[in-house]
Protein backbone atom coordinates (compact mmCIF):
# COMPACT_ATOMS: atom_id res chain seq x y z
CA UNK A 1 0.00 0.00 0.00
CA UNK A 2 1.54 3.43 -0.61
CA UNK A 3 1.59 6.12 1.46
CA UNK A 4 0.23 9.56 0.21
CA UNK A 5 4.02 10.58 -0.35
CA UNK A 6 4.67 7.91 -2.19
CA UNK A 7 1.71 7.93 -4.35
CA UNK A 8 2.28 11.52 -5.23
CA UNK A 9 6.06 10.78 -5.62
CA UNK A 10 4.92 8.31 -8.05
CA UNK A 11 2.37 10.64 -9.87
CA UNK A 12 4.86 12.94 -10.54
CA UNK A 13 7.02 10.68 -11.82
CA UNK A 14 4.70 9.71 -13.69
CA UNK A 15 3.79 12.64 -15.48
CA UNK A 16 7.10 13.23 -17.32
CA UNK A 17 7.07 9.64 -18.72
CA UNK A 18 6.08 9.27 -22.44
CA UNK A 19 3.28 7.34 -23.07
CA UNK A 20 3.15 4.47 -25.31
CA UNK A 21 1.56 0.78 -26.05
CA UNK A 22 1.60 -0.97 -22.57
CA UNK A 23 2.47 2.10 -20.29
CA UNK A 24 0.16 2.99 -18.20
CA UNK A 25 -1.47 6.07 -19.28
CA UNK A 26 -3.23 7.52 -16.50
CA UNK A 27 -1.44 8.67 -13.68
CA UNK A 28 -4.68 7.61 -11.15
CA UNK A 29 -3.95 4.16 -12.41
CA UNK A 30 0.25 4.75 -11.99
CA UNK A 31 -0.78 6.04 -8.20
CA UNK A 32 -2.91 3.24 -7.24
CA UNK A 33 -1.05 0.22 -8.90
CA UNK A 34 2.59 -0.24 -7.79
CA UNK A 35 4.35 0.08 -11.10
CA UNK A 36 8.04 -0.91 -12.18
CA UNK A 37 10.08 2.26 -13.06
CA UNK A 38 12.52 2.15 -16.29
CA UNK A 39 15.48 4.48 -17.48
CA UNK A 40 15.83 4.06 -20.91
CA UNK A 41 18.07 7.10 -23.08
CA UNK A 42 17.57 9.25 -20.39
CA UNK A 43 13.67 9.44 -19.74
CA UNK A 44 11.54 7.46 -16.97
CA UNK A 45 8.84 4.90 -18.37
CA UNK A 46 6.32 3.02 -16.32
CA UNK A 47 4.85 -0.20 -16.75
CA UNK A 48 1.83 -1.71 -15.31
CA UNK A 49 3.95 -4.66 -13.82
CA UNK A 50 6.72 -6.37 -13.43
CA UNK A 51 8.09 -8.59 -15.79
CA UNK A 52 10.99 -10.36 -17.70
CA UNK A 53 13.91 -8.61 -18.67
CA UNK A 54 13.36 -10.35 -22.28
CA UNK A 55 9.58 -8.71 -22.24
CA UNK A 56 10.63 -5.52 -21.40
CA UNK A 57 13.23 -5.21 -23.89
CA UNK A 58 10.27 -6.53 -26.43
CA UNK A 59 7.98 -3.95 -25.14
CA UNK A 60 10.55 -1.53 -25.73
CA UNK A 61 11.24 -2.61 -29.01
CA UNK A 62 14.88 -3.00 -28.76
CA UNK A 63 17.41 -5.88 -29.74
CA UNK A 64 18.95 -8.04 -26.50
CA UNK A 65 22.38 -8.09 -28.62
CA UNK A 66 22.29 -4.41 -28.56
CA UNK A 67 21.23 -3.64 -25.19
CA UNK A 68 22.36 -3.69 -21.66
CA UNK A 69 19.81 -3.98 -18.69
CA UNK A 70 20.83 -3.16 -14.99
CA UNK A 71 18.73 -3.98 -11.92
CA UNK A 72 19.33 -2.11 -8.80
CA UNK A 73 23.30 -1.89 -10.59
CA UNK A 74 23.54 -5.20 -11.25
CA UNK A 75 23.14 -6.54 -14.61
CA UNK A 76 20.68 -9.17 -14.87
CA UNK A 77 20.05 -11.76 -18.10
CA UNK A 78 17.10 -11.59 -19.78
CA UNK A 79 15.72 -14.62 -18.06
CA UNK A 80 15.82 -11.84 -14.91
CA UNK A 81 12.24 -11.33 -13.38
CA UNK A 82 11.88 -7.89 -12.60
CA UNK A 83 10.16 -6.60 -9.40
CA UNK A 84 8.40 -3.86 -8.90
CA UNK A 85 10.18 -2.02 -6.98
CA UNK A 86 13.71 -2.49 -8.71
CA UNK A 87 15.63 0.62 -9.99
CA UNK A 88 16.11 -0.52 -13.67
CA UNK A 89 18.15 0.96 -16.38
CA UNK A 90 18.15 0.18 -20.21
CA UNK A 91 21.89 0.64 -21.63
CA UNK A 92 22.34 1.29 -25.38
CA UNK A 93 25.64 -0.66 -25.91
CA UNK A 94 25.76 0.76 -29.72
CA UNK A 95 28.14 3.73 -30.23
CA UNK A 96 29.71 5.81 -33.16
CA UNK A 97 29.27 7.64 -36.12
CA UNK B 1 20.58 -18.45 -16.07
CA UNK B 2 23.60 -19.60 -14.79
CA UNK B 3 27.16 -18.31 -14.38
CA UNK B 4 29.35 -21.31 -16.36
CA UNK B 5 31.61 -21.70 -13.67
CA UNK B 6 30.79 -21.23 -10.21
CA UNK B 7 26.56 -21.75 -10.78
CA UNK B 8 25.47 -18.67 -9.47
CA UNK B 9 22.84 -16.12 -11.04
CA UNK B 10 24.27 -14.94 -14.39
CA UNK B 11 24.67 -11.58 -14.95
CA UNK B 12 25.43 -11.50 -18.80
CA UNK B 13 25.01 -14.16 -21.59
CA UNK B 14 27.06 -13.93 -24.47
CA UNK B 15 25.06 -16.03 -27.15
CA UNK B 16 28.30 -15.81 -29.63
CA UNK B 17 29.90 -17.84 -27.14
CA UNK B 18 26.98 -20.03 -26.11
CA UNK B 19 27.74 -19.26 -22.46
CA UNK B 20 27.13 -16.68 -19.29
CA UNK B 21 28.81 -15.92 -16.78
CA UNK B 22 28.49 -13.98 -13.34
CA UNK B 23 30.00 -10.59 -12.34
CA UNK B 24 33.25 -11.66 -11.08
CA UNK B 25 33.85 -14.40 -14.16
CA UNK B 26 32.97 -12.80 -16.90
CA UNK B 27 35.46 -9.98 -15.86
CA UNK B 28 37.98 -13.17 -16.10
CA UNK B 29 37.06 -14.37 -19.01
CA UNK B 30 36.83 -10.68 -20.72
CA UNK B 31 40.42 -10.15 -19.54
CA UNK B 32 41.99 -13.61 -20.52
CA UNK B 33 40.45 -12.78 -24.39
CA UNK B 34 42.20 -9.33 -24.25
CA UNK B 35 45.44 -10.69 -23.09
CA UNK B 36 45.24 -13.62 -25.42
CA UNK B 37 44.62 -11.09 -28.27
CA UNK B 38 47.49 -9.12 -26.99
CA UNK B 39 49.91 -12.17 -27.12
CA UNK B 40 48.89 -13.35 -30.03
CA UNK B 41 49.06 -10.48 -32.20
CA UNK B 42 52.02 -9.27 -30.15
CA UNK B 43 50.46 -5.86 -29.76
CA UNK B 44 52.05 -4.76 -26.62
CA UNK B 45 55.72 -5.88 -25.50
CA UNK B 46 57.55 -5.47 -22.72
CA UNK B 47 59.46 -2.22 -23.52
CA UNK B 48 56.83 -0.35 -25.00
CA UNK B 49 55.40 2.52 -23.60
CA UNK B 50 51.56 2.97 -24.47
CA UNK B 51 49.01 5.33 -24.68
CA UNK B 52 45.82 5.17 -24.92
CA UNK B 53 43.38 7.24 -26.82
CA UNK B 54 40.58 7.99 -24.61
CA UNK B 55 37.16 9.77 -25.58
CA UNK B 56 35.20 9.45 -22.56
CA UNK B 57 33.16 6.76 -23.88
CA UNK B 58 32.92 3.13 -22.85
CA UNK B 59 35.63 1.21 -25.36
CA UNK B 60 38.23 3.96 -24.48
CA UNK B 61 38.00 4.38 -20.65
CA UNK B 62 37.16 0.01 -19.89
CA UNK B 63 40.67 -0.19 -22.13
CA UNK B 64 42.53 2.73 -20.03
CA UNK B 65 41.28 1.03 -17.25
CA UNK B 66 42.08 -3.22 -17.97
CA UNK B 67 45.13 -2.21 -19.14
CA UNK B 68 46.13 -0.65 -15.48
CA UNK B 69 44.59 -3.70 -13.95
CA UNK B 70 46.89 -6.20 -16.10
CA UNK B 71 49.97 -3.69 -14.59
CA UNK B 72 50.15 -1.86 -17.92
CA UNK B 73 50.90 2.03 -17.26
CA UNK B 74 49.44 4.23 -19.89
CA UNK B 75 48.62 7.95 -20.12
CA UNK B 76 46.00 9.03 -21.78
CA UNK B 77 45.53 11.24 -24.89
CA UNK B 78 41.91 13.39 -25.52
CA UNK B 79 40.95 15.83 -28.12
CA UNK B 80 38.36 18.25 -26.97
CA UNK B 81 36.51 19.14 -29.95
CA UNK B 82 34.57 21.95 -28.58
CA UNK B 83 31.33 20.24 -28.39
CA UNK B 84 29.49 22.41 -26.18
CA UNK B 85 28.23 19.84 -22.48
CA UNK B 86 29.22 16.61 -24.75
CA UNK B 87 32.92 17.49 -24.73
CA UNK B 88 32.51 18.93 -21.31
CA UNK B 89 31.35 15.89 -19.62
CA UNK B 90 33.67 13.77 -21.80
CA UNK B 91 36.16 15.28 -20.17
CA UNK B 92 34.70 15.30 -16.72
CA UNK B 93 34.36 11.32 -17.30
CA UNK B 94 37.91 11.12 -18.55
CA UNK B 95 39.35 13.33 -15.41
CA UNK B 96 37.39 10.75 -12.80
CA UNK B 97 39.09 7.89 -14.47
CA UNK B 98 42.48 8.95 -14.79
CA UNK B 99 42.50 9.68 -11.38
CA UNK B 100 41.35 6.44 -10.59
CA UNK B 101 43.99 4.84 -12.29
CA UNK B 102 46.11 7.55 -10.99
CA UNK B 103 47.51 8.52 -14.93
CA UNK B 104 48.20 11.44 -16.85
CA UNK B 105 45.92 12.66 -19.78
CA UNK B 106 47.14 14.86 -22.29
CA UNK B 107 44.44 17.08 -23.93
CA UNK B 108 44.37 18.65 -27.00
CA UNK B 109 41.54 21.61 -26.97
CA UNK B 110 40.32 22.15 -30.41
CA UNK B 111 38.61 25.59 -29.56
CA UNK B 112 42.15 26.83 -27.88
CA UNK B 113 44.11 25.77 -31.16
CA UNK B 114 41.87 27.02 -34.07
CA UNK B 115 39.66 29.66 -32.24
CA UNK B 116 36.62 27.57 -32.99
CA UNK B 117 34.87 24.26 -32.17
CA UNK B 118 35.29 21.27 -34.45
CA UNK B 119 31.87 22.60 -35.82
CA UNK B 120 33.01 25.84 -37.55
CA UNK B 121 36.50 24.43 -37.89
CA UNK B 122 34.43 21.89 -40.49
CA UNK B 123 32.22 24.67 -42.10
CA UNK B 124 35.63 26.64 -42.69
CA UNK B 125 36.68 23.60 -44.76
CA UNK B 126 33.71 22.96 -46.14
CA UNK B 127 33.81 19.34 -45.05
CA UNK B 128 31.34 17.43 -42.79
CA UNK B 129 32.07 17.70 -39.25
CA UNK B 130 33.44 13.99 -38.92
CA UNK B 131 35.76 14.45 -41.66
CA UNK B 132 37.66 17.33 -39.74
CA UNK B 133 37.13 15.30 -36.51
CA UNK B 134 39.24 12.20 -37.83
CA UNK B 135 42.12 14.28 -39.75
CA UNK B 136 42.58 16.53 -36.49
CA UNK B 137 42.60 13.60 -34.24
CA UNK B 138 44.88 11.38 -36.12
CA UNK B 139 47.21 14.38 -36.07
CA UNK B 140 47.15 14.92 -32.50
CA UNK B 141 47.32 11.27 -31.34
CA UNK B 142 50.19 10.57 -33.55
CA UNK B 143 52.26 14.18 -32.11
CA UNK B 144 51.61 13.13 -28.68
CA UNK B 145 53.36 10.13 -29.34
CA UNK B 146 56.15 11.14 -31.33
CA UNK B 147 56.49 14.56 -29.10
CA UNK B 148 55.88 13.02 -25.52
CA UNK B 149 57.96 9.56 -26.21
CA UNK B 150 55.35 6.91 -26.65
CA UNK B 151 56.00 4.63 -29.06
CA UNK B 152 52.35 2.86 -28.89
CA UNK B 153 48.91 4.40 -29.20
CA UNK B 154 45.98 1.97 -28.00
CA UNK B 155 42.61 3.09 -29.28
CA UNK B 156 39.12 1.04 -27.92
CA UNK B 157 38.04 0.17 -31.29
CA UNK B 158 35.57 -2.96 -30.87
CA UNK B 159 34.70 -6.06 -32.62
CA UNK B 160 31.20 -4.07 -33.87
CA UNK B 161 33.30 -1.04 -34.79
CA UNK B 162 35.66 -3.16 -37.04
CA UNK B 163 32.86 -5.43 -38.73
CA UNK B 164 31.38 -2.02 -39.59
CA UNK B 165 33.87 -0.77 -41.33
CA UNK B 166 34.74 -3.66 -43.10
CA UNK B 167 31.33 -4.27 -44.32
CA UNK B 168 31.17 -0.66 -45.17
CA UNK B 169 34.31 -1.53 -47.28
CA UNK B 170 33.25 -4.80 -48.69
CA UNK B 171 29.59 -3.32 -49.74
CA UNK B 172 30.88 -0.55 -51.34
CA UNK B 173 34.00 -2.59 -52.53
CA UNK B 174 36.48 0.28 -51.50
CA UNK B 175 39.44 -1.58 -52.07
CA UNK B 176 41.51 1.19 -50.88
CA UNK B 177 40.67 1.05 -47.80
CA UNK B 178 39.76 -2.47 -47.88
CA UNK B 179 43.22 -4.16 -46.86
CA UNK B 180 44.40 -1.19 -44.75
CA UNK B 181 42.42 -2.25 -41.62
CA UNK B 182 44.38 -4.34 -38.92
CA UNK B 183 44.64 -4.97 -35.24
CA UNK B 184 48.39 -3.59 -35.46
CA UNK B 185 49.74 -1.00 -37.98
CA UNK B 186 53.19 -0.69 -37.44
CA UNK B 187 55.16 2.81 -37.53
CA UNK B 188 56.49 4.47 -40.47
CA UNK B 189 59.54 6.29 -40.62
CA UNK B 190 60.17 7.72 -37.59
CA UNK B 191 56.90 10.28 -38.18
CA UNK B 192 54.14 7.64 -37.87
CA UNK B 193 53.67 5.69 -34.16
CA UNK B 194 52.61 2.12 -33.76
CA UNK B 195 48.69 1.84 -33.31
CA UNK B 196 47.14 -1.57 -31.53
CA UNK B 197 43.78 -2.30 -30.80
CA UNK B 198 43.27 -4.87 -28.01
CA UNK B 199 39.41 -4.91 -28.06
CA UNK B 200 39.18 -5.71 -31.55
CA UNK B 201 38.10 -9.06 -31.42
CA UNK B 202 36.09 -8.02 -28.17
CA UNK B 203 31.97 -7.11 -29.40
CA UNK B 204 30.61 -3.97 -28.09
CA UNK B 205 28.15 -5.75 -25.49
CA UNK B 206 30.95 -7.22 -23.90
CA UNK B 207 33.07 -3.80 -23.47
CA UNK B 208 29.83 -1.93 -22.02
CA UNK B 209 29.32 -4.90 -20.28
CA UNK B 210 33.11 -4.84 -18.46
CA UNK B 211 32.18 -0.92 -18.30
CA UNK B 212 29.57 -1.30 -16.04
CA UNK B 213 30.64 -4.16 -13.92
CA UNK B 214 34.01 -2.48 -13.15
CA UNK B 215 32.00 0.39 -12.01
CA UNK B 216 33.00 3.24 -14.92
CA UNK B 217 31.14 6.13 -15.23
CA UNK B 218 31.41 6.59 -19.27
CA UNK B 219 29.09 9.42 -21.39
CA UNK B 220 26.09 7.66 -22.74
CA UNK B 221 25.23 10.13 -24.99
CA UNK B 222 26.33 9.87 -28.38
CA UNK B 223 27.96 12.67 -30.38
CA UNK B 224 25.43 15.04 -31.58
CA UNK B 225 27.17 14.60 -35.36
CA UNK B 226 26.99 10.81 -34.97
CA UNK B 227 23.45 11.06 -36.06
CA UNK B 228 22.83 9.76 -38.87
CA UNK B 229 25.81 7.98 -39.18
CA UNK B 230 26.17 5.10 -41.87
CA UNK B 231 28.21 2.95 -39.57
CA UNK B 232 24.83 2.96 -37.16
CA UNK B 233 23.12 1.96 -39.73
CA UNK B 234 25.51 -0.65 -40.45
CA UNK B 235 26.11 -2.11 -36.71
CA UNK B 236 22.21 -2.24 -36.80
CA UNK B 237 21.88 -4.74 -39.77
CA UNK B 238 24.91 -7.04 -38.67
CA UNK B 239 23.33 -7.05 -35.04
CA UNK B 240 20.18 -8.22 -36.63
CA UNK B 241 22.51 -10.85 -38.50
CA UNK B 242 24.11 -11.66 -34.69
CA UNK B 243 20.67 -12.23 -32.63
CA UNK B 244 19.70 -14.49 -35.97
CA UNK B 245 22.99 -16.12 -36.18
CA UNK B 246 25.01 -15.63 -32.64
CA UNK B 247 29.09 -15.20 -33.77
CA UNK B 248 28.76 -13.69 -37.29
CA UNK B 249 30.83 -10.59 -36.36
CA UNK B 250 33.22 -12.73 -35.03
CA UNK B 251 33.57 -14.72 -37.77
CA UNK B 252 33.10 -11.66 -40.19
CA UNK B 253 36.69 -10.38 -39.01
CA UNK B 254 38.59 -13.15 -37.91
CA UNK B 255 37.76 -14.25 -41.49
CA UNK B 256 39.16 -11.38 -42.66
CA UNK B 257 41.99 -11.35 -39.98
CA UNK B 258 43.36 -14.65 -41.71
CA UNK B 259 42.85 -13.52 -45.24
CA UNK B 260 44.44 -10.39 -44.41
CA UNK B 261 47.45 -12.46 -42.99
CA UNK B 262 47.30 -14.79 -46.04
CA UNK B 263 47.57 -11.58 -48.47
CA UNK B 264 50.19 -10.10 -46.41
CA UNK B 265 52.59 -13.18 -46.81
CA UNK B 266 52.41 -13.16 -50.98
CA UNK B 267 52.75 -10.24 -51.28
CA UNK B 268 55.87 -10.62 -49.15
CA UNK B 269 56.93 -13.38 -51.59
CA UNK B 270 56.61 -11.20 -54.67
CA UNK B 271 58.94 -8.47 -52.93
CA UNK B 272 55.52 -5.87 -53.34
CA UNK B 273 55.38 -4.76 -50.00
CA UNK B 274 58.35 -2.15 -50.22
CA UNK B 275 57.84 -1.02 -53.98
CA UNK B 276 55.61 2.00 -55.34
CA UNK B 277 55.51 4.21 -51.70
CA UNK B 278 57.61 7.29 -51.35
CA UNK B 279 56.96 8.70 -48.49
CA UNK B 280 56.44 12.76 -48.49
CA UNK B 281 56.26 14.74 -45.36
CA UNK B 282 54.60 18.41 -44.22
CA UNK B 283 57.35 20.91 -44.51
CA UNK B 284 55.53 22.80 -41.75
CA UNK B 285 55.61 19.95 -39.27
CA UNK B 286 57.09 16.88 -40.66
CA UNK B 287 53.53 14.77 -40.35
CA UNK B 288 53.73 11.95 -43.58
CA UNK B 289 51.19 14.00 -46.34
CA UNK B 290 50.50 13.35 -49.55
CA UNK B 291 52.27 15.96 -51.07
CA UNK B 292 52.88 19.34 -49.64
CA UNK B 293 51.52 20.59 -46.60
CA UNK B 294 49.32 18.21 -44.29
CA UNK B 295 45.83 18.20 -43.48
CA UNK B 296 46.44 19.72 -39.95
CA UNK B 297 49.02 22.60 -41.16
CA UNK B 298 46.85 23.29 -44.39
CA UNK B 299 43.71 23.84 -41.70
CA UNK B 300 45.81 26.29 -39.92
CA UNK B 301 46.92 28.23 -42.88
CA UNK B 302 43.31 28.98 -43.78
CA UNK B 303 42.10 29.50 -40.79
CA UNK B 304 45.44 32.10 -40.38
CA UNK B 305 46.82 30.86 -37.59
CA UNK B 306 50.46 30.25 -36.84
CA UNK B 307 51.52 26.26 -36.12
CA UNK B 308 50.54 25.25 -32.98
CA UNK B 309 49.88 21.68 -31.66
CA UNK B 310 50.42 22.45 -27.60
CA UNK B 311 49.00 20.23 -25.22
CA UNK B 312 47.39 20.65 -21.16
CA UNK B 313 48.35 17.78 -18.83
CA UNK B 314 45.90 16.69 -16.47
CA UNK B 315 46.96 14.03 -13.09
Amino acid sequence: MLSGQAADKLLCAHQRCETIPGFLTSPRRCAKKLPMYVNWEGKDYVFEKPMLVSRLLQELKVSAEGHLVVANNRLVTEDHRLDADDSVKVIRVVSGG
Amino acid sequence: MKCRVCGQTASISLRSHKTAFCDTHFLTFFEKRVNTTIRRYRLIGDGDRPVVAVSGGKDSLSLWVFLTRMGITADGVYVDLGIGDYSRVSLEKIKAVADRIGRKVHIFHVPDVFGRGISEVAKGLRRVPCSACGMIKRYVMNKVCMDKGYNLLLTGHNLDDEAAALFGNVLYWKKEYLWRKDIVLDAKDGHLSRKAKPFFLCSEREVAAYAVISGIDYIYEECPFSKGAKTITYKGILGSLEEVSPGTKLMFVKGYLKELREMKEMRQDDGEAAAGFEAQFCPVCGYPSGGGECGFCRTLQKFELPYSARFEEYG
